[in-house]
């Protein structure tokens, strides 16, 4: 007798621990719903950064390419002229020129086709440099077998769909 | 004597563009007329034949132009030439024509 009322008196203290124990469970899964995705806001404010980190990037490059492009002209037109005047032709300074700006303008359009590509990579989510790189020596490789008499039927509709992916048209 | 027109409008990308022409038999290139869309733009012009020769090179023969190109020339044509536009300043729009006398 004194055993029955000993479990009993037990049962119910553990019915007690369960209930309270099932609240606190529920208490917590209340809690963690509420709880924002926090992945998902992260990565948006990650992409949004980079995005504008591009961008500012690529402004400050133009600008400073846009600038040095003026001064060398500027520079090479007017000092050298009337530095070298009637010892140095037309034609040389002409050259000299091109051989000044050439490096400055490489790195811009290199500039140029990096940025694209980010463009082309938004659309495509893969390397979009790559296409741009693929369509411009399968066009020239193009040229070069139209001269040659060669058929080049296979090689214009891979560019075909290269500028419909890239979205312009060499 | 006839006269053949190749129309030119092409935008330049990555300071360059190019085409091919029709295949010729019997002319001779007469006149190149070739203009950027910005009068400071400075640009070169090729042609490359069949046989990969440059029978025009403005970048080589240091007669690189400034906004407009007009060189009266006298090149006979044979086969398909590759036209192009080489180290241009600007990514823009070039317009032109090349004058082509054909032999009847």
């Amino acid at each position: 007798m004194f055993n029955n009322k000993r479990i009993s008196e037990l049962e119910i203290k553990f019915n007690d621990k369960i209930v309270l124990l099932t609240n606190h469970i529920n208490e917590i899964n209340t809690k963690l719903l509420k709880l924002p995705n926090i992945d998902i806001e992260f990565n948006k404010l990650k992409n949004e950064i980079e995005k504008r980190l591009i961008e500012f990037h690529k402004e400050i490059t133009d600008k400073y390419f846009e600038t040095l492009e003026k001064i060398l002209r500027v520079n090479s037109e007017s000092s050298l002229i009337t530095a070298l005047a009637h010892q140095v032709n037309q034609k040389d300074l002409s050259n000299l020129r091109s051989v000044l700006l050439k490096p400055f303008l490489e790195e811009k359009w290199k500039n140029e086709e990096i940025q694209k590509g980010f463009d082309v990579d938004k659309k495509l989510t893969t390397l979009g440099q790559q296409l741009i790189k693929m369509r411009k020596n399968l066009y020239d490789e193009m040229l070069i077998k139209e001269r040659e008499g060669e058929d080049i039927n296979e090689i214009k509709g891979k560019v075909e769909i290269l500028n419909y992916i890239i979205g312009d048209k060499l | 004597m006839l006269i053949y027109v190749i129309e030119i409008s092409n935008t330049a990308s990555g300071g360059t563009w190019s085409f091919n022409t029709s295949k010729f038999n019997n002319a001779i290139l007469k006149q190149i007329i070739l203009s950027s869309a910005s009068n400071d733009t400075t640009f070169d012009f090729r042609m490359t034949d069949d046989h990969n020769n440059y029978p025009i090179d403005t970048s080589v023969d240091g007669s690189s132009a400034t906004g407009k190109m007009n060189k009266e020339v006298n090149i006979p044509l044979k086969g398909i030439y590759t036209i192009a536009c080489l180290n241009s300043s600007a990514d823009e729009l070039f317009t032109g024509r090349l004058m082509i006398q054909e032999e009847n």
